[in-house]
């Protein structure tokens, strides 16, 4: 016997508890307030020690506080680590908590047509190439940049006049989806999309998504629901969010990441047409060049 | 519709009863197979085909818990259609699942040939001696096929306490199978 067929195995499981997973929700235990206080304060002391270990500057008076990326306070400009940007631009990185994960799109082949799109449709569409101008040295761009698989929503009337023209059927068309993706990775193993999930190799690089539409989420990295704060850069506000990414391979007994990496997603809305950069292993300042890249 | 009245559909042989499923749980069996396969158009093919294997199964069957009777019918299906040889490269989430459950195979039954129905008659008895919670956590997880992260967030837990549970459940189930001995 081996996992695979264990896992296998499993399928046969009484209904019961298929049903009961399926269905029952976990009663919260509600842990009593002085519990909840006294692990806050310890929360709190340990948060001090370990600030102080890190920054020990900090305490004394005078002495300008360090940012860290993952803080949520604004990071100065002019500092020597942190950005090229202008001094009009104002950058504030907001702590991601963590991924969210949706449930996976799906269109009804009845009612929607996904229609493949080369790098010219992709142009005529924008009305311009959305390669951002700015690359960070080492980087090199996908095979797949610049095409993209449009979602297309027939409109009810097509069903019901089938002898319709080319041009009424175009009319009675609406584009739902119309992402278009453009990564700039180090590697591409076996001519693949940058393998950061597997076998532990992180890609350094980034992904920029563009639509006119809107972007369609499944996986979503800001959450609608978090209270952020925007940046401004080159007078566009720009929400960037930070957070650091566990990587496997897991340990199978005390199930740790390999280690973790730094991950940084930009969102704004420029020329109608709305961005998110998801960089990963690169520096903040990197990612404004980024963005500034994309804001011409 | 509620599943009695969909199970009466599929006994009076009135094809609604497959609309009637996909509008009920077509979703969520998609969801599944999806969560196994990785290829939409490969999760679309199990859907539909756990709607005619349930056409052709009920009758005689009448499923208590239709869901759990189609999701069975669609996982299996699913695991089918897995290329197991490319999974490797193509779906992580299964590697993981199959590593994690290869750490409850006791030693002695590596080697050995299983028999899934005793398998299931062993995990029913062990699921059985598990608390709510911890059943819940470990068949969310390796029937599901769900991510610790989406784990944590149904139940409102920490991820550290649903990975712990599932440390500490798969120790246990290793314990259990080697009391039972039920591979051989």
């Amino acid at each position: 016997m081996n996992g695979k067929e264990l896992l296998l195995g499993i399928n046969n499981i009484d209904d019961t508890f298929i049903e009961e997973a399926g269905t029952k929700v976990l009663k919260k235990h509600r842990t009593p307030m002085w519990k909840q206080s006294l692990t806050v304060a310890a929360c709190l002391g340990l948060l001090l020690i370990a600030v102080y270990a890190l920054y020990p500057d900090m305490f004394h008076k005078g002495t300008p506080m360090p940012v860290s990326p993952s803080s949520k306070a604004p990071i100065d400009a002019a500092t020597p680590e942190g950005l090229p940007a202008p001094d009009e631009d104002k950058i504030v990185v907001n702590k991601m908590a963590e991924q969210y994960t949706d449930s996976a799109k799906w269109y009804d082949p009845k009612l929607y047509e996904q229609q493949k799109w080369n790098k010219k449709d992709v142009c005529d569409y924008y009305g311009k190439d959305l390669t951002p101008s700015y690359i960070p040295e080492g980087l090199h761009p996908a095979a797949y940049n610049g095409k993209m698989n449009a979602v297309v929503k027939k409109l009810p009337s097509t069903e019901t006049a089938p002898e319709e023209t080319q041009e009424q059927a175009q009319a009675n068309e609406r584009i739902i989806e119309d992402a278009v993706s453009y990564s700039f990775y180090h590697t591409y193993p076996e001519g693949n999309p940058p393998d950061w999930i597997y076998g532990g190799n992180i890609g350094e690089g980034f992904t920029l998504t563009a639509s006119k539409v809107g972007i369609v989420r499944d996986c979503f990295y800001i959450s609608p629901d978090d209270k952020v704060e925007q940046s401004t850069i080159k007078g566009i506000p720009v929400t960037i969010g930070y957070r650091s990414m566990p990587y496997g391979p897991y340990n199978s007994d005390t199930h740790e990441p390999s280690g973790y990496y730094d991950l940084y997603v930009a969102q704004f809305k420029y020329d109608g047409i709305e961005y998110e950069i998801v960089a990963e292993q690169l520096p903040l300042g990197e990612v404004v060049k980024i963005v500034r890249g994309v804001i011409l | 519709m509620d599943d009695q009245s969909i199970v009466q559909l599929f006994w009076q042989r009135d094809q609604s009863a497959i609309e009637e499923t996909e509008i009920r749980y077509g979703v969520r069996l998609h969801q599944l197979a999806m969560g196994i396969l990785r290829n939409y158009e490969d999760a679309e093919e199990s859907v539909n085909d756990t709607y005619l294997k349930a056409w052709d199964t009920i009758p005689p069957q009448k499923p208590i818990f239709l869901y759990a009777y189609l999701a069975k019918i669609c996982r299996f299906i699913s695991f089918g259609k897995l290329d197991w040889k490319n999974a490797k490269k193509r779906n992580a989430k299964i590697v993981e699942l199959t590593a994690e459950l290869e750490l409850c195979v006791p030693s002695q039954y590596v080697e050995t040939d299983s028999d899934s129905e005793a398998i299931a008659h062993a995990l029913n008895d062990f699921l059985k001696s598990l608390s709510v919670e911890k059943r819940l956590i470990f068949v969310r997880r390796y029937w599901y096929a769900d991510s610790i992260s989406d784990i944590s967030k149904r139940y409102g837990i920490g991820e550290s306490k649903v990975k712990t549970t599932l440390y500490r459940t798969r120790n246990k189930l290793k314990t259990h199978l080697e009391k039972e001995g039920v591979v051989l």
